[in-house]
């Protein structure tokens, strides 16, 4: 009775605040950075379509304890301006990627944003996919624990550390798996414009080839182009996106003798961000190299 | 047994109160901005940034100073948060101490500003050094 009552007291001072999260990335961070004193509420689950997610009043429930609602920001959470106005005074949105230098998705490129609501203002919401952005990310979330349980100040900052000390890890694994792929063949042809921190982080050019939304609406005309380029620079390989259609990239890689690869994960709708980079730079460098 | 005419008003507002204050709560709130643009990130005259060392070698003390200000890195420090005006360009003056006996050893300096790309410089030295570096960010087209 005594060790369970002892337990009940540990359980009650280890556990120092109640958060949300709202993309299962940040989700991930959070859990490492927060230790047993955060309980993370996943409202955005692994699988979940990020794009078209919109939080229903059971969700709003389900955030009503936390303290912080941690969003991906860089508009791919259009929904949080309403969610503001469902949460009590108390409770603060933080937008992780606000302070990661934002890249801008080209007006030629605008057509092949993963969305139309998120070609918005031309920002490409996948800071994610650069492991160095994901450094800054932590330090973001670290900040705002400590804001929000100073008496955590201590667990934060060490599991900040440490959590960042993989990542430090999992960049340099990334670049030396990079470095296996001739610098030539550093070609990286996706389906939408979601790995722009990607290419621009690690030394890609980038093209994509299929247009607005999942669906695939580019005309013939740019179709067209998009096949004679690829044609024309001998792109050995294409890689489809786990929840967009890949018919049409498959008919692109017929008529251009180019193969199709692995699905990469573009909207990080995953539960772990190490797997998720792993397994989009194992599949890149397999197909390229 | 009737209320007074106070009393009797009153009491009908109560629900009404009960029902308005949250409303008054929400209406009150002040609007939510999107955080998309990297302007808005640095609105003020200064940026924010983390400054991380990484050492080859454990060192006693490493002093940064941009300005006036100074920030000490102690052994087991490794990242902190800094502050330098917003300016296309921040020169750092940096002094690294290691123990006795340490061989010659490098420091790796990341500045992380907020809505900026990051700055990083390696630099040199056997138990005393010190270096100036300046990080530039041209701006975009």
């Amino acid at each position: 009775m005594k060790k369970l009552a002892l337990f009940f007291i540990s359980s009650l001072i280890a556990h120092g605040i109640d958060v949300a999260s709202l993309h299962p990335l940040i989700t991930d961070a959070v859990k490492q950075v927060g230790g047993d004193r955060v309980e993370v509420v996943e409202v955005v689950k692994p699988g979940t379509n990020v794009h078209q997610f919109q939080p229903r009043a059971s969700d709003i429930k389900k955030m009503a304890k936390a303290r912080i609602i941690f969003a991906s920001g860089k508009n791919l959470e259009p929904y949080l301006g309403d969610l503001q106005d469902s949460l009590q005074a108390s409770q603060i949105i933080v937008e992780v990627g606000k302070t990661i230098p934002s890249q801008k998705v080209s007006a030629k490129d605008q057509i092949y944003a993963c969305c139309q609501h998120h070609a918005v203002g031309g920002i490409d919401p996948h800071w994610w996919h650069n492991v160095r952005n994901m450094g800054r990310a932590v330090r973001v979330i670290e900040r705002e624990l400590i804001r929000s349980d100073p008496a955590g100040k201590e667990t934060y900052t060490t599991n900040s550390k440490a959590t960042r000390a993989r990542l430090t890890q999992l960049d340099r694994w990334v670049k030396g798996q990079i470095a296996t792929i001739p610098r030539n063949k550093r070609h990286l042809v996706t389906a939408h414009a979601a790995f722009g921190y990607f290419c621009k982080g690690y030394g890609f050019k980038a093209s994509f080839v299929q247009g607005l939304s999942a669906q695939g609406e580019v005309s013939a005309t740019q179709l067209a182009g998009a096949i004679q380029q690829l044609r024309k620079e001998g792109i050995p390989m294409v890689f489809p996106e786990q929840t967009a259609n890949p018919k049409v990239l498959a008919q692109i890689a017929k008529q251009t003798g180019a193969k199709v690869g692995d699905p990469l994960i573009a909207d990080g709708s995953t539960r772990s961000y190490q797997a998720m980079i792993m397994s989009n730079v194992n599949s890149i460098v397999g197909g390229l190299k | 047994m009737t209320r007074s005419p106070l009393t009797a008003t009153l009491i009908p507002l109560v629900p009404l109160a009960a029902l308005g204050w949250p409303l008054a709560r929400v209406i009150n709130q002040e609007p939510y901005q999107q955080q998309v643009e990297v302007e808005e990130v640095n609105a003020g005259p200064l940026i924010r940034a983390d400054l991380q060392i990484t050492a080859a070698h454990p060192f006693e003390k490493v002093e940064v100073t941009a300005g006036d200000a100074t920030w000490t890195f102690t052994a087991h420090e490794d990242i902190k948060e800094i502050y330098f005006p917003k300016e296309d360009a921040v020169v750092l003056t940096v002094t690294a101490i290691w123990p006795e006996g340490t061989p010659e050893s490098a420091i790796l300096l990341t500045l992380r500003p907020d809505g900026r790309l990051d700055r990083s410089d390696t630099f040199w030295g056997d138990l005393e050094v010190t270096k100036e570096i300046k990080f530039i960010w041209t701006p975009a087209p």
